[in-house]
């Protein structure tokens, strides 16, 4: 389904991806991990069209991404849920929300389904619908830039640290949600500092140092790795 | 896609004080009121300049407040409206009010233009642009006498008082209606912007362009609508200015201090909200005028000295201008809407 073929990027003079090469089947949940500064989300930012691609291939069911705009990316059903969450804080949760559906042109009643369905998903927006996303508390927050980020009704969800800087329940929360968005079969590039978690929920993963891909391996094959326990998860 | 879920599904939106009728009807029984209760020159001219202003002030925070890209360069658009107008009617008796639209079409396409490198620097680095730009656009006004006249300026030729010429030799009211009729059609206008889908586009791109775009958000496009609706508007009330005013030169017309002006009255009232910008024109305005008529041609520089002051005092005490201090009013008053607060 999406197909990464010796991605190079760029920041002026620093080398940030230097020939990464990822594979993401339909309905996989694939994880990228590293440390801070490994280039996982400057991954996502190419595949979204965000940060220019220096060189390689991005594909997306035979399309190539790397050569168009980030807005024309979304189109194809890409969502991307960034790191930080990048809300608009001063709209409304439901404005948030309706912005996540912008790249569809649902009708009035495909819209109010997808919302309905969303809401399943995370009551609490239902209730916090007229309040401004930038008063919500940081699980809400991340659940918000979740959900707008299935409002898109999305091929390919790409999420960017999503329990980062929340207390250890939100994360369990969070954790639970992907587990429940993973059983919908939806395909998704999940981006962790938490490698425990992240490899347990990951049918496939990738190690990234330095902007290199240097280990790769189903989530639970990964786990059972030397490197992997000394080097993440402190064993 | 739809915006609206049915009421029963979600709680009530919170407004502003300021946007509901109780506000609003005695507000507008006032300034419909005023050019009978105050029939003083003095006192009607300072009104037409507030509500002149405060339409300048809408149409700046359009681009400036809602869509988030700050300029000190309108009074360019505000020249190019003024002059369209006028050297259409002088060279072709074109009506004022046609001058009028062909001035915002040519406002909005030089906004385009400039558009095109502007957008590509974001905050400070865009606002040091719009000036550039602005100085740039003044002195080939002055240095073009075969089109502009230059610095010698332009005389509007006198026409019979009525609405149609949009000019009245008698007395200020009909400009006073005029332009109260265009302030609030402006502001109905930008009430129903803030609600709209493009409102919401402009605002995501304010807060965070990235996050737009990764949304789908072509915010490039956007920034160019904002631009031209902002620059069309402007023009507008440039025409108004010259049909009021019969006379126009690149000094009195475009210099930066109107830049300053438009954009000070938004900041001051409030960016990014309806009635920001009537109020900052409401509270500026008359204190400028004041001086003026108090001190005279000897005061020039006392204007630019309280827009200065009036800058600092924004930036220190309240950087959401008076419409910031209205809702933290509100927010204080009880609410039933509450927040989660953990991490």
């Amino acid at each position: 389904m999406l197909s990464i073929i010796d991605l190079r990027v760029n920041y002026g003079k620093v080398r940030a991806i230097q020939g990464a090469s990822l594979r993401v089947e339909a309905g996989q949940l694939v994880s990228i991990v590293g440390s801070n500064g490994a280039g996982k989300s400057t991954i996502l930012q190419a595949i979204s069209g965000l940060v220019p691609v220096s060189g390689g291939e991005i594909w997306f069911d035979g399309e190539r991404l790397d050569r168009l705009p980030a807005h024309e990316i979304v189109r194809r059903g890409i969502a991307h849920v960034p790191e930080g969450r990048a809300l608009f804080g001063r709209l409304t949760v439901l404005e948030n929300l309706e912005l996540g559906a912008y790249a569809r042109q649902y009708t009035r009643r495909e819209f109010d389904r997808v919302l309905e369905e969303v809401c399943t998903m995370f009551p609490i927006l239902k209730k916090r619908a007229r309040q401004k996303a930038g008063t919500l508390s940081g699980g809400e927050q991340q659940m918000l830039a979740i959900a707008r980020g299935l409002m898109l009704r999305p091929r390919l969800l790409m999420l960017d640290e999503p329990s980062l800087g929340l207390m250890p329940s939100r994360v369990s929360q969070i954790f639970e949600t992907l587990s429940q968005i993973k059983r919908r079969d939806l395909t998704i590039v999940l981006v962790e500092q938490n490698v425990q978690e992240s490899l347990e929920l990951a049918d496939y993963a990738y190690v990234l140092q330095t902007g290199r891909v240097v280990l790769e391996g189903p989530g639970d094959v990964l786990l059972q790795q030397d490197m992997i326990r000394q080097a993440y998860l402190g064993m | 896609m739809t915006r609206k879920p049915t009421k029963e599904t979600l709680p009530a939106l919170p407004g502003s004080s300021l946007l509901k009728p109780g506000f609003l009807v005695p507000l507008l029984a006032f300034v419909v009121a005023f050019p009978w209760v105050f029939q003083r020159s003095t006192f009607q001219n300072t009104a037409i300049l507030v509500l002149l202003y405060a339409f300048l002030g809408q149409a700046w925070n359009i681009l400036g407040g809602y869509a988030g890209q700050v300029s000190f360069g309108h009074a360019v658009f505000f020249g190019i409206g003024a002059y369209t107008s006028s050297l259409l009617l002088i060279n072709t008796g074109l009506n004022p009010w046609l001058g009028m639209l062909v001035g915002a079409a040519v406002a909005a396409t030089v906004a385009a233009v400039i558009g095109i490198p502007a957008f590509r620097l974001t905050g400070h680095f865009f606002l040091m642009a719009t000036v550039g730009f602005g100085e740039i656009i003044r002195t080939l006004f002055v240095n073009l006498p075969e089109v502009t006249r230059g610095a010698q300026g332009v005389f509007l030729p006198l026409l019979e008082s009525s609405i149609k010429n949009l000019m009245f030799r008698q007395s200020n009211t009909g400009y006073y209606y005029i332009i109260l009729v265009m302030t609030v059609a402006l502001f109905a206008g930008t009430a129903w912007l803030e609600r709209s889908k493009l409102g919401y586009y402009f605002k995501a791109i304010k807060e965070d362009w990235e996050a737009a775009e990764a949304l789908g958000v072509n915010a490039t496009r956007y920034k160019f609508i904002a631009l031209a609706i902002s620059a069309a508007l402007t023009a507008m009330g440039g025409t108004f200015y010259a049909q009021w005013v019969l006379y126009l030169d690149p000094y009195s017309t475009m210099p930066l201090m109107v830049s300053v002006q438009i954009a000070l009255v938004a900041i001051l009232g409030g960016v990014g909200t309806v009635m920001g910008p009537f109020l900052g024109a409401a509270l500026l305005l008359p204190v400028s005028e004041v001086i003026r008529v108090a001190v005279g041609g000897g005061g020039r520089g006392i204007s630019p000295m309280i827009y200065g002051l009036a800058i600092i005092l924004i930036s220190v005490w309240q950087p959401n201008g008076i419409m910031g201090w209205v809702q933290a009013r509100e927010r204080r008053a009880p609410q039933d809407q509450t927040g989660g607060a953990e991490p």
